[in-house]
C-alpha cells in the first residue's frame, strides 16, 4: 500500500471510530473492528513482504511502539508517512494498537550473520558504545528500548545514520552516541544486529 | 502471626549470638522461636545473629559484615557447591538474598521474588511482577533484593513501584505507585525497613528525574514523608572551586553564575539526585545516612549552574520526620557522572585529633573511601586513591576528552564491608578509560539525558581492583588487582575471610588480613552480586547470585549458588 491511501484511510478510520475506544489484550483478535482495519494497513507496510527500509514492528516491546507512535503524532520524529498512520489516535488507541503488535512472534529477516571483518569492527564499537547498557544482553530491548537482535538491516543502518546525521531527533542520547561512529563502523553495526544470533561464533 | 514479646526475642537472639561466639561456630537457630516473623529487635541485633541475614547489607550500619567463623581461612579450601537455584531469569543478576529462619528469598531482574529453602535451595514460592507498559531504566533490569519485617516483604520494581509481600505465600499485600515510570523513575534498590516504615530512594539521574528518599507506612503502604535530594532553594550551594582531595574543579564560576542570572534555577526540578542503595540507619540517633548520585544532565554542565546540591553527597535525615540533618558533597558540579552509589556504612574510627568518634564510610566512583564525622557530615580524611586518576576533573568538550576513572568507576553501586577489628574497609574497584563529549540538549522528557555521551576508550587496558584501606589512617593496607573491572560487592566476616565475585565468573575468598587468596570457584556466569552468609541447621553457607551484569556486560546466567564447607550435611 502506498503511503498516500495510509492517510486516507487513517482519516477514514478516525471519522468511524467511536469515541474513548479503551485499550485491550494484547492478542491479535482482541482490537476492536476500528483498530483492526487500522492494524492492517499498518501490516501492509511493514509485514512480511515489506520494502527493505521498513522496520519490523511484530513483536517489537509495546512501549516502544506506542512512544515512536506518539512521536510521530507530535512531529518529534519525524516522518510524513507515520504521521498520517497515526494521525487522530489517543493514547489508549496507540496503546492498543502497540500490545497488539507487540504479540506477535519476532519473524525471521532472512539475513546471514555479518561477515568476521564487520563483526569483529561492530562488536568493538558496540563494546565502546555500550550499547548493551540499554537494549541488554543479546540486543533483545526492553519497553521503550527496541529490540535490535534481527532488525532489517537497511532500516537499522538508516537509523543510526540519521541519529548521526541529524535526521532523527527524538533520541538525544543516541544522536550524541552515534556522533562518535564513522559511517563505516555504523555499516558494520547495522549488519551485525541485523544477523545477530545468540550463538555467533567470535 | 503474631510477634514474640520484644524482650524475649531479644534474649533469645543475644543467646544465640553469644552461642556463636563462644563456640566458634554457628548453631540452628529453628527451636528458639518462631524466626520467620522479623521483629524490629531482630532487625536491630542483626549484626551479630549468625543464623539469619536480615538486611541487604548485614545490619542497619551496613558493615557487611558476617559475625561467625565456621568458614575461616584455615578451612575455606574445602569450600564446596552445597546447592544451586536456577531462577527463570536470564540478565543481570545484582542481588543480595535475605534469610529468615530457614527460608532464602531471591529476586532476580525483571522483578521477580524467590522463596526458597535455605539448607536445601527447593523453591517454596514465586511471585512474578506484573510489569506496567513502560518501564525507563538504565544500567539494566536489575533488582537488588527486598527488605523483611513482620510476616512480609518489601519489593521496589522497575516500573517504580513499592510492593508488600507475604513472605510465607508470596502474594500481595498491597502496592503502591512510587512516582512516574514514564518520566525516568524506576526501583532497582531493595528498600530498608524500620520502626515500621519503608524507605526507598529512586534512580533516574540519566533522565531528569527529582530525586528523594521516601517512607511508606509498613502495614498499609501510605506515604508518610518524602525527602527531595535536590532542594527548591540553597541548590546552588557555595560555588566550591575544589573537591574535599584538593583538586581544582576547572569551574568557570562567573559564567556559571551568570546563566543562573540569565535563566534562572527552575532546573531543580530535573536536577536528577537518584539514590540507588540502601541508608544506613544509626539506631542511637535515628539519623537515615545515605549518597545521591549525579545530577542530570550527567556532562551537560550548563544546563545547571551551581553545585547542584544535594547530588554527589553524603545526606542525614531524621527517620521520623525526614527532615534535613546535615550534607557533605563529594563531587560538586558533577560533568562527568563520578557520584555515589555504594551504601554508606556507619562505624568508629579516630579523628583528626585523636579522638574516637562516630563515622561514616562511603566508597564514590571518583576512587577514594571518604571518612566523615556523623556529629556534623564534616570531612575526617579521605583515602589513598584505589584507581588511577589520569586527567580527573578535565571538563568536558564538544570533541571528546579522555577521562580516568571513567563513569563506571573506582567504586561503583557495589557494597564496601569493614572489619572492624582490623579497622579495614574493603572496596571493588574499575579501571575504564573513557571518552567524554558533552553536547547541549534540552530536558527530553523521560528519555535517556546525558548532555552528551560516553564511550569507551577502544583498545585501551581495563582492569579492577580489590582494596582494603585502613580508614584510621586513609592508607591503602592491600590491594589485589584483578583483570577485570569489578562489580558486585563483598562480604568480609569472622573467619578472617573477604568473598568477592568477577565478571570472568570467578567466585574468590581472601585473607581479609592480608589479601592473599584462599579459595574460588568457576560459576560459568559472571558473579556480580554481594554474597551472603548465614547458618542453618549447624552448617554455614555461603551464597551469591551469577548471572552477569548489564552494565558492563558481562556474560549472563540464572543461578544462585551455595557453599559449604565438604563433609558437612
Amino acid at each position: 500500500m502506498r503511503p498516500a491511501h495510509v492517510t486516507i484511510l487513517a482519516s477514514l478510520l478516525l471519522a468511524a471510530s467511536p469515541p474513548g475506544l479503551a485499550a485491550t489484550g494484547d492478542g491479535a483478535g482482541a482490537l476492536p473492528a476500528a483498530l483492526a482495519a487500522r492494524a492492517q494497513s499498518c501490516a501492509a507496510c511493514h509485514g512480511p513482504e515489506a520494502a527493505a527500509e521498513m522496520p519490523i514492528i511484530g513483536g517489537q516491546h509495546a512501549a516502544y511502539l506506542y512512544l515512536q507512535m506518539r512521536d510521530y503524532q507530535s512531529g518529534n520524529r519525524a516522518d510524513p508517512r507515520m504521521a498520517g498512520a497515526v494521525d487522530g489516535l489517543d493514547r489508549d488507541q496507540l496503546i492498543a494498537l502497540a500490545r497488539h503488535f507487540a504479540a506477535d512472534p519476532w519473524p525471521a529477516n532472512g539475513a546471514e550473520p555479518a561477515g568476521q571483518s564487520a563483526r569483529q569492527q561492530a562488536r568493538s564499537a558496540i563494546s565502546a558504545g555500550e550499547c548493551s547498557q540499554c537494549h541488554l544482553g543479546g540486543f533483545k530491548g526492553d519497553s521503550r528500548v527496541p529490540r535490535l537482535a534481527g532488525q532489517r538491516e537497511d532500516y537499522l543502518h538508516a537509523t543510526l545514520l540519521a541519529f548521526k546525521h541529524g535526521g532523527r531527533s527524538n533520541s538525544p542520547a543516541m544522536a550524541d552516541l552515534m556522533a562518535g561512529f564513522s559511517d563505516e563502523e555504523i555499516a558494520a553495526m547495522a549488519a551485525y544486529l541485523a544477523g545477530y544470533r545468540d550463538d555467533a561464533s567470535p | 502471626m503474631r510477634p514474640l514479646p520484644r524482650a524475649l526475642i531479644a534474649a533469645l537472639a543475644l543467646a544465640a549470638a553469644t552461642t556463636v561466639a563462644a563456640a566458634g561456630e554457628t548453631d540452628s537457630s529453628a527451636h528458639y522461636a518462631d524466626l520467620h516473623n522479623v521483629t524490629q529487635d531482630m532487625l536491630d541485633r542483626a549484626g551479630s545473629n549468625a543464623n539469619a541475614f536480615l538486611h541487604t547489607n548485614a545490619n542497619y550500619r551496613q558493615t557487611r559484615f558476617y559475625p561467625a567463623r565456621q568458614i575461616d581461612r584455615r578451612n575455606v579450601h574445602e569450600l564446596v557447591p552445597a546447592w544451586r537455584f536456577e531462577t527463570a531469569v536470564d540478565e543481570s543478576f545484582e542481588t543480595t538474598p535475605l534469610v529468615v529462619g530457614d527460608t532464602l528469598y531471591l529476586t532476580t531482574a525483571f522483578d521477580h521474588v524467590y522463596a526458597i529453602d535455605a539448607a536445601s535451595g527447593k523453591e517454596k514460592w514465586h511471585y512474578k511482577h506484573d510489569m506496567g507498559l513502560i518501564t525507563t531504566y538504565c544500567c539494566g533490569p536489575n533488582n537488588r533484593g527486598v527488605a523483611a519485617w513482620h510476616d512480609r516483604l518489601f519489593l521496589g520494581t522497575l516500573d517504580a513501584k513499592l510492593v508488600a509481600l507475604d513472605a510465607a505465600s508470596g502474594k500481595v499485600l498491597w502496592q503502591t505507585q512510587i512516582a512516574d515510570p514514564e518520566l525516568g523513575y524506576s526501583e532497582t534498590m531493595a528498600p530498608t525497613v524500620v520502626d515500621g516504615k519503608v524507605l526507598i530512594g529512586t534512580n533516574g539521574g540519566e533522565y531528569g528525574v527529582r530525586g528523594f528518599v521516601k517512607a511508606f507506612d509498613a502495614d498499609s503502604g501510605k506515604l508518610l514523608w518524602t525527602f527531595h535530594t535536590v532542594p527548591e532553594k540553597g541548590h546552588t550551594g557555595v560555588w566550591a572551586t575544589h573537591d574535599p582531595t584538593g583538586r581544582e574543579l576547572g569551574r568557570d564560576i562567573a559564567a556559571e553564575k551568570a546563566l543562573l542570572k540569565k535563566n534562572g534555577g527552575d532546573f531543580y526540578k530535573t536536577l536528577g539526585g537518584g539514590v540507588w542503595q540502601n541508608p544506613a540507619v544509626d539506631r542511637e540517633t535515628g539519623l537515615v545516612w545515605f549518597v545521591v548520585g549525579n545530577p542530570s544532565p550527567d556532562l551537560y554542565g550548563d544546563y545547571r549552574p551551581g553545585d547542584n546540591l544535594y547530588t554527589n553527597s553524603l545526606v542525614a535525615i531524621d527517620l521520623d520526620s525526614g527532615k534535613y540533618q546535615c550534607h557533605f558533597q563529594f563531587v560538586p558540579h558533577d560533568v562527568w557522572d563520578l557520584d555515589s552509589t555504594s551504601p554508606p556504612i556507619i562505624t568508629h574510627t579516630v579523628n583528626g585529633d585523636g579522638k574516637t568518634v562516630k563515622a561514616i564510610l562511603h566508597g564514590s566512583k571518583t576512587g577514594y573511601v571518604y571518612v566523615n564525622d556523623a556529629s556534623d557530615c564534616s570531612l575526617i580524611r579521605h583515602s589513598e586513591p584505589m584507581v588511577a586518576q589520569d586527567g580527573r576533573w578535565t571538563q568536558p568538550t564538544s570533541d571528546g576528552v579522555r577521562m580516568l576513572p571513567g563513569a563506571n568507576g573506582g567504586v561503583e553501586w557495589s557494597p564496601m564491608a569493614v572489619d572492624e577489628s582490623r579497622h579495614l574497609v574493603y572496596a571493588v574497584n574499575l579501571h575504564q578509560p573513557m571518552t567524554y563529549r558533552v553536547n547541549k540538549q534540552d530536558y527530553p522528557h523521560g528519555r535517556l539525558w546525558l548532555g552528551g555521551a560516553f564511550k569507551l576508550v577502544p583498545g585501551a587496558e581495563q582492569w579492577g581492583n580489590i582494596t582494603a584501606v585502613d580508614y584510621a589512617t586513609g592508607k591503602i593496607a592491600w590491594k589485589v588487582k584483578t583483570e577485570q573491572p569489578m562489580i558486585g560487592g563483598v562480604l568480609a566476616t569472622a573467619g578472617d575471610l573477604l568473598f568477592t565475585g568477577e565478571g570472568n565468573g570467578w567466585f574468590r575468598a581472601y585473607d581479609s588480613a592480608t589479601g592473599e587468596r584462599l579459595w574460588q570457584y568457576q560459576a560459568k556466569a559472571g558473579v556480580n552480586a554481594p554474597p551472603v552468609s548465614y547458618n542453618v541447621g549447624g552448617t554455614q553457607y555461603v551464597v551469591v547470585a551469577a548471572g552477569g551484569n548489564t552494565q558492563l556486560d558481562y556474560p549472563r546466567g540464572k543461578t544462585l549458588l551455595a557453599f559449604k564447607l565438604g563433609g558437612r550435611d
